[in-house]
């Protein structure tokens, strides 16, 4: 175990993050970091950073970074792509940003077969922001801008984003994993390489979602949110691959 | 502003009103004078009236807007009702007598110098009904001397396709007999 | 007009002949125009149906991008990959990518933008207009940044200004606007189709563009900058350098019979034109009027215009825009020292209307008694 824990990715800067105890984007750095150093691919990789709490990711990850306005990274990644399609580019999005603002560019880069790899992280709220409603935000959840809880009416329901996605038939990949614990956690891991793995060798357009913690958002206890999205999120939004067309 | 001649080209979208204006246009810039040429636009792309107009001046061209036209050439009959009372009077009009009524262009026949042209049917005649414009822009160019006969020769190979498949020759035919009028 | 042109290099050196809507189409490309992503608009469209054939045949890249928005930051995007890049759209399309231009601005990008100016506000209609004047000189989207705004006024500056944009952009890493409107987007005129050469001798590199750490320290694009001693200030400071020195050096503007003039006009793009008919007739009449044509709207050329009445303390000013008074505003603040108040008129109109050189004479005749 011990040897696991003081390796440091080499595509992750030496430095203590601004993530709050228990999110989820801390994990979500780690696992990127272990599978761009196992694919060597820091070098020829350029990321976009979206809005919300990872905004300052290219001050975390050890790589070309740019750091795109709310919801459009996969047009601003649509392009860096076409301009270098020999590079590898990372999208990376949370709900706000990819299933609010940013419907249309998500849904449009993928519906061209985009051949990008999207990592979307589905924490249920706007963290940046202080704990507003987001559009992956469940019925009954208490925000900030839902403070009687989200109801169905005039609200509308969670937007299920893969399984939204999959109809669009130039998508290739798509799956669903959690962040919540260490065997959902490997599982993740698993999925973001082959999500990369597709860019690389030219598959096509992949996205995986993630549901993570945002404990504080939330008004849990770190131990309470990972509890949260096994008993209340996975409910609505089961786990799985949605669409994989290697097979 | 003496040697300025400002042609109105009017008709139907496809009869070929653009494509009459792009052979003119042409013409004129191998002619080495000026030109100034506007299609309009609108909202919708089918059963409105196109139009063209094209200024052709030896003098620099400066106001880009229409001005009052004083050559026209006019395919149909709504687009003689729409315009004939935005020409200067005196001027060379062509209008296409297999589309416009008789009683039509007599009742607007006051001071206007108009040659009726029966070019829909010339060119059926002909074996395509799409080089009505250009049998009409022989009859223009031959009765106003706006530009000589070779430099339309050669604005007909810029717009045409010289090959099997393109239209340059029937067009040149088209133009000769618009320009000899042997209607 | 003429939709196609001759392609083949032959047409080099020759008169073309194109809309002004395709013409910074052809010169984009000849300038090495990499990427191209747009969405349609009247009356503009004309661009992106040119780039679509254009740039497919020549291997390039060609997006038709589902929505102005994304457009812009596909441009945002490809210009930071190190690109050439462009965008070209009329009014309302221009209002929605002014989130994106900003943050081109921000970060220091290089892009060329073309807004074909339409009647505002809101939809308002597809005629010619310049009602954009405010927006484009002021930067348009959030925060202090400016954008290099063109105007031509013939289809050879159409052509001519759009590769010098490229340079522009490149040369000071910022966004460059030409400023077109629906005349000149839409008319035809023959112009000489020559070739590229770049307008400075020695370009910058694009060492800050991403490309993959290679060799090596990261490169970053970002426009946040959370505390002030992080160095928000610091940018807008570089900023405002930047835009001081291109004050300095890239003003342009052309001045037609304004010596000895008792009125000047003061017009630019298609009024300029229509202006300069009206000109000729009211010389041939004997009366003494002037032009002076903004080539720039920003850098604004004001220390000419300051230049022009030292040596002519007797003209009187008209400002003719098609919109209801935005450039106006330039010359008053341009003038405010050196001409009384009440000698600068203004002729305008807000539907998508034009002047005409006799409605022009009107008003000159007015304004002269």
């Amino acid at each position: 175990m011990s040897s696991i824990i003081k390796t440091q990715p080499e595509s992750i800067a030496d430095k203590s993050t601004h993530y709050c105890p228990g999110c989820g984007h801390g994990v979500m750095l780690r696992l990127i970091g272990e599978v761009v150093d196992e694919l060597g691919i820091r070098e020829d990789m350029i990321l976009t950073a979206p809005v919300g709490c990872s905004v300052i990711l290219y001050d975390y990850m050890n790589c070309d970074v740019i750091e795109c306005a709310h919801g459009r990274a996969p047009a601003v990644g649509t392009a860096i792509k076409r301009v270098h399609p020999d590079k590898f580019v990372l999208v990376y999005q949370g709900d706000g940003d990819l299933a609010a603002i940013g419907t249309a560019e998500i849904i449009h880069a993928a519906n061209r077969g985009e051949n990008l790899s999207v990592i979307f992280v589905n924490n249920a709220v706007y963290g940046m922001t202080g704990g507003q409603m987001a559009p992956t935000t469940l019925i009954g959840q208490k925000t900030t801008t839902s403070p009687y809880g989200r109801t169905a009416k005039g609200m509308g329901k969670p937007i299920r984003v893969c399984e939204m996605m999959a109809t669009l038939e130039e998508t290739k990949y798509l799956e669903r994993t959690s962040i919540h614990s260490i065997r959902n956690i490997n599982k993740t891991k698993a999925a973001i390489k082959k999500a990369f793995l597709n860019q690389i060798n030219g598959i096509g357009f992949s996205l995986v979602e993630v549901l993570s913690m945002c404990p504080v958002g939330w008004r849990l206890s770190p131990q309470e949110a990972q509890g949260y999205i096994e008993s209340q999120m996975i409910d609505y939004f089961p786990l799985g691959v949605y669409k994989d067309l290697e097979y | 502003m003496s040697t300025e001649k400002n042609v109105l080209i009017a008709g139907f979208g496809g009869q070929g009103v653009v494509m009459a204006g792009n052979v003119l246009a042409y013409a004129a810039v191998e002619a080495g004078k000026n030109l100034l040429a506007t299609v309009s636009y609108g909202a919708e792309m089918r059963g409105g009236t196109a139009r063209a107009n094209i200024t052709i001046s030896d003098e620099e061209i400066d106001s880009p807007i229409v001005e009052v036209p004083n050559v026209a050439m006019i395919m149909n009959a709504p687009s003689f009702a729409k315009y004939i009372e935005t020409i200067e009077p005196g001027s060379h009009v062509i209008v296409n007598s297999s589309m416009i009524d008789d009683e039509l262009i007599k009742s607007k026949d006051g001071d206007l110098k108009i040659t009726k042209v029966d070019a829909t049917n010339h060119a059926i005649k002909m074996g395509n009904i799409k080089v009505a414009n250009i049998i009409m822009l022989g009859v223009l160019v031959k009765t106003t001397g706006i530009i000589d006969r070779d430099s339309i020769i050669n604005g007909l190979q810029r717009a045409f396709r010289k090959d099997k498949k393109g239209l340059y020759y029937i067009n040149v035919q088209a133009f000769e007999i618009g320009y000899s009028t042997k209607l | 007009m003429p939709e196609t042109i001759d392609k083949k290099s032959s047409s080099v050196g020759k008169k073309v002949l194109l809309k002004g809507n395709e013409a910074v189409a052809e010169a984009a490309i000849k300038a090495g125009c990499d990427a191209y992503f747009a969405y349609p608009i009247t009356p503009q469209t004309e661009t992106a149906e040119y780039f679509s054939k254009r740039m497919v045949d020549l291997n390039r890249i060609f997006i038709q991008a589902e929505s102005e928005v994304a457009a812009i930051n596909m441009v945002f995007g490809a210009s930071a990959a190190g690109a050439r890049v462009m965008t070209s759209s009329s009014s309302p399309g221009i209002s929605l990518k002014q989130e994106g231009i900003s943050y081109i601005a921000g970060a220091e990008l290089p892009c060329v933008l073309i807004n074909v100016v339409r009647g505002g506000p809101g939809l308002g209609n597809i005629l010619p207009s310049q009602a954009d004047y405010f927006q484009t000189t002021r930067g348009g989207g959030h925060g202090d940044y400016r954008c290099i705004t063109l105007v031509p006024n013939s289809i050879q500056e159409c052509y001519d200004m759009t590769m010098a944009a490229f340079d522009l952009a490149d040369y000071y890493r910022m966004p460059v606007f030409i400023l077109s409107d629906g005349i000149i987007g839409q008319m035809v005129e023959p112009f000489v189709m020559h070739e590229y050469s770049p307008m400075f001798a020695n370009m910058p590199k694009k060492d800050w563009a991403l490309t993959g750490c290679k060799g090596r320290e990261p490169n970053v694009v970002r426009t946040l900058y959370m505390s002030p001693a992080d160095g928000l200030e610091q940018l807008n400071r570089r900023l405002f350098a930047k835009y001081e020195k291109i004050e300095a050096e890239y003003r342009d503007c052309q001045q037609i019979s304004c010596d000895g003039a008792d009125l000047i006009i003061i017009a630019y793009g298609a009024t300029s034109r229509i202006a300069k008919a009206a000109i000729k007739k009211l010389n041939k009449n004997g009366k003494k009027v002037g032009l002076f044509r903004p080539k720039t709207v920003w850098p604004w050329p004001g220390p000419e215009l300051v230049e022009l009445v030292k040596n002519n303390k007797k003209a009187k000013f008209l400002v003719i825009e098609m919109s209801m008074g935005q450039m106006i505003e330039d010359v008053k603040l341009s003038l405010m020292d050196v001409v009384k108040k009440d000698w600068i008129y203004f002729y305008g109109m807000g539907g998508g209307w034009c002047p005409t050189p006799e409605t022009i004479c009107e008003k000159v005749n007015e304004v002269l008694g």
